[in-house]
């Protein structure tokens, strides 16, 4: 008896073992696929972590690359969503979309196995040409009560034909019409740009009262550079004074003083290169530039003077084909007369060409107009003045190809591509 | 019949030289030519002062002429240079030095010589001679102009006051361009001089003479001083025709350094937000980007889909401005950028100040790291910081102003200024280089002018 309920007792042990060691096992298994999924997860995360790292380097990459392209003057594009880009062991396509005349923009997408990222970058070009502005003073610009600057493209009709918004005071053309300095940009009461108001870099645009700047009022990132006047030497052939009807043939000459007489016209046929020591275009006189052959350069060394109602103008309306350089310097020597339009209030003098004084003060106090641009040391644009800037000049104008500056960075969702690789 | 002889060739020789002296005068005196100079003539009859100083002022005209000692030899005659050039301030025009010179205009060269030299004469005979010429009832406006050039260079705080009823007036109250420039360069130059003049500019503008305080203001602009912002407040809740320009003056100046009065600036700058005034609109938004620490982040991100494109623009560039990033017109990535800075502020925050206080120096090193990277709510962070200066280690006091530089906070200033006094040249160095870069122009080695130019806190 005693030695059945031994027995009994032997099988019970064996059976509360084994018991526990299938829950040891069932236990071990477990904490194992835990460890193992874990380590999988870790993995898996740790791998995803990566791709998306090299996804986004190589986004950049691309992007860097796009922009390389675009500094020497091709296309940004790189690859295609269907032909990527092979980047190590992984891919990248760009695209390029002109979002203005001005913007551009890039989205880069990287690929890294199963990871992709996309990047986009918005990019302003810049034309390598210092006519970038409809005026511009290298120390400051002010403009006054009622002053006006907007801009129109002379590629594509007169001015008068593309002057078809808004209306009285406020009738203007374009809204590329920048006014700018290395310096402050200051605007007094009722004064309006159509355009940017750009201030030098560290410096500020103040728009007072109810004047009004259409576009951005941001600063520069760095100052524009005005290059030295390098004025040619030619055979002086003395003083010309306009009595009557006058033509200059095209060639390269220069003269002491050159006076267009009341109400009378000279004609310079192009290309001229024409060296004055003064110029004077008196009230009513005009200056035709007949540009059929080419385009006329003036060079003035002191003293500009457009009395009231006076017109300097190729006959194709063009500003791109009159270039008016004064080394005309008022600062070092104020009796050089830089005169504009100064006596007429209700005259209507004007100027289709660019005018580029880096060495003087230049200011203008009536109804003068000025289609094309003006550069010069400070700018004073006073009551009623009225400057509309060619958009032509940027691309007539540009000496080689344009410098992008960045506009924004963002990342963007990534669409992965139809039948993608 | 050699004395004949020697005096026939002595009349040639001298007929010669006076017919080509006549020639070279007529070749460039022309009747046009001396009718177009004849305005710059020289107004009245010329003694021997007035010569002098003429020639000494032509002589400037040539290149290569070094204006020190031209000004050195304008003030060579002491008190009796002073009235000839008073008169040549007034007249803007050079005197004969001898007969042949052509007229000439005051150029602004020769004008800044003029002012050198008079600033190295005694001031008190120069106020003599400007008061008794002021005093005349007859006192043209040229008189009045070359006052405020000549107050200008030896004026003090005392004059700010007065350089306003100085200023010719046209017939309308306002002044013409001559004045306004001379105005403002007067102000600009004792404001420049003497830092304490701030105190009178404030009575200045306070008179609500709104001719007079534009020039102020545009020259307070110039001074980019950080004690500016308090007047640009003032001057922007109370009145009303010189408020938008003493917002623009803010961007030019910056943060104040007291961020108290940053944020109720900015706090009172978002009440201003006038969607029916958008020119407004944008110079309140420019100006909370240039004050604002993280405030009223949210408040531009919710304008940058505005309707009107001028103040999606401002908005935008405020919250660069206030980011330091180029992020785009999106209003949820910005979001996203503010809630992850807003969240380093609460969570992360607090562990890293523990750091700063840690004796082991890779541990602050650390922090400081993290700390640089921040954009926002910089003066708190900087606060932070600061006790880091006071530690005996220069290496981690170096690191400190670096820091300090990169957060661009002006309480700072004063702690960093303190530093400037030190023994060890490279922490010295690195207060030097943050002070530059917190108030945006060269920090003088002279400690009393420095200390001038610290804001007070």
């Amino acid at each position: 008896m005693k030695l059945a309920n031994l027995r009994q007792s032997a099988k019970s042990r064996r059976g509360t073992i084994a018991l526990v060691m299938m829950i040891a096992l069932v236990g071990l298994a477990g904490l194992s696929l835990a460890l193992l999924s874990t380590a999988l997860s870790g993995g898996r995360s740790q791998r995803n972590d990566r791709e998306r790292s090299d996804a986004h380097y190589v986004c950049q990459a691309g992007l860097s690359n796009a922009v390389f392209n675009l500094q020497r003057g091709v296309s940004g594009a790189l690859g295609a969503a269907d032909a990527p880009v092979q980047w190590g062991s992984s891919r990248y396509w760009v695209e390029e979309t002109n979002l203005t005349a001005e913007l551009v923009q890039l989205r880069a997408s990287g690929l890294d196995d199963r990871t992709g990222l996309s990047m986009e970058l918005v990019l302003r070009r810049v034309p390598d040409t210092i006519w970038r502005y409809a005026a511009f003073g290298d120390e400051f610009l002010h403009m006054d009560s009622n002053a006006r600057v907007d801009s129109y493209n002379s590629v594509l009709g007169t001015y008068a034909a593309q002057a078809i918004n808004g209306s009285g005071s406020n009738q203007h053309g374009l809204t590329n019409g920048d006014v700018g300095s290395n310096g402050d940009v200051t605007m007094d009461q009722n004064s309006k740009v159509w355009g940017d108001a750009t201030a030098g870099p560290e410096h500020t645009s103040t728009v007072l009262g109810n004047a009004v700047v259409t576009g951005s009022l941001a600063p520069a990132s760095q100052p524009l550079e005005l290059p030295a006047i390098n004025v040619p030497s030619y055979a002086s052939l003395g003083a010309l004074t306009v009595s009557g009807a006058t033509t200059i043939p095209s060639g390269n000459r220069a003269y002491t003083n050159l006076t267009v007489n009341n109400n009378k016209t000279l004609t310079i046929n192009g290309p001229a290169r024409i060296v004055v020591t003064n110029l004077r275009v008196k009230s009513g006189g005009r200056i035709n530039i007949n540009a059929t052959g080419g385009p006329v350069e003036i060079w003035v060394i002191d003293d500009f003077i457009l009395d009231s109602n006076a017109v300097m103008a190729p006959t194709n309306f063009k500003p791109e084909n009159l270039k008016l350089n004064l080394l005309s310097d008022n600062v070092i020597n104020p009796e050089v007369a830089i005169e504009i339009d100064t006596l007429s209030f209700n005259s209507n003098t004007q100027l289709y060409g660019t005018l580029y004084a880096p060495n003087a003060r230049i200011e203008i106090n009536s109804n003068f107009q000025l289609f094309g641009a003006i550069i010069a040391r400070s700018i004073d644009l006073d009551s009623n003045c009225r400057v509309h800037f060619d958009e032509a000049l940027l691309a007539a104008t540009a000496a080689g190809d344009p410098t992008y500056e960045t506009v924004y960075w963002r990342e963007i969702p990534f669409v992965e591509p139809a039948g993608a690789p | 019949m050699l004395n004949v002889s020697i005096r026939s060739c002595a009349t040639i020789v001298l007929a010669l030289a006076l017919g080509s002296h006549a020639f070279a005068l007529g070749d460039v005196l022309d009747p046009q030519e001396r009718a177009r100079l004849a305005r710059y003539e020289w107004p009245g009859p010329l003694d021997d002062g007035l010569r002098r100083a003429g020639a000494v002022l032509r002589s400037a005209r040539v290149a290569g002429r070094d204006p020190e000692s031209l000004a050195r030899r304008l003030a060579e005659p002491g008190a009796a240079a002073i009235g000839p050039l008073l008169d040549v301030l007034a007249h803007a025009r050079v005197p004969k030095g001898v007969d042949s010179d052509l007229p000439q205009a005051l150029s602004e060269p020769q004008r800044a010589l003029v002012l050198a030299a008079i600033a190295r004469l005694q001031n008190p005979a120069v106020r003599t001679e400007l008061d008794r010429r002021l005093s005349e009832t007859t006192a043209s406006e040229g008189t009045r102009i070359a006052a405020l050039h000549v107050i200008g260079v030896i004026g003090g705080p005392g004059d700010i006051v007065r350089l306003a009823s100085i200023a010719p007036r046209r017939a309308d109250g306002q002044l013409d361009d001559a004045a306004r420039s001379a105005l403002r360069g007067a102000f600009s130059a004792i404001l420049r001089r003497e830092p304490s003049a701030l105190r009178v500019a404030e009575q200045v503008l306070r008179k609500r003479d709104a001719t007079v305080g534009k020039e102020l203001l545009f020259a307070l602009a110039e001074l980019r001083d950080a004690r500016v912002v308090r007047l640009c407040f003032d001057v922007a809740r109370n009145d009303p025709k010189l408020s938008q320009q003493a917002l623009a003056l803010v961007r030019q100046s910056g943060r104040s350094g007291e961020p108290e009065l940053d944020r109720q600036f900015s706090t009172w700058l978002v009440s201003q937000i006038d969607p029916q005034r958008p020119e407004w609109t944008r110079a309140v938004l420019l100006a909370i980007g240039a004050l604002d620490e993280g405030d009223c982040v949210e408040t531009l991100i919710g304008l940058i889909d505005d309707t009107n494109l001028g103040v999606r623009e401002s908005a935008l560039s405020a919250l660069r401005s206030i980011g330091g990033s180029t992020l785009g017109a999106d209003g949820d990535a910005w979001m996203a950028w503010y809630g992850r800075e807003v969240a380093w502020m609460t969570s992360e925050r607090p562990r890293w100040v523990e750091n700063l206080k840690d004796e082991s120096p890779s541990k602050v090193v650390d922090a400081l790291q993290a700390y640089s990277d921040r954009r926002l709510f910089q003066s708190q962070l900087a606060r932070d910081v600061l006790p880091l200066l006071e530690r005996d280690e220069p290496g981690l006091q170096e690191l400190a102003c670096e820091t300090l530089a990169r957060l661009g906070s002006r309480v700072a200033v004063p702690a960093l200024a303190a530093e400037l006094s030190g023994h060890d040249p490279a922490v010295e160095g690195a207060a030097r280089r943050a002070l530059t870069k917190l108030l945006g122009r060269e920090v003088p080695h002279d400690f009393a002018a420095l200390q001038a130019m610290i804001p007070a806190n």
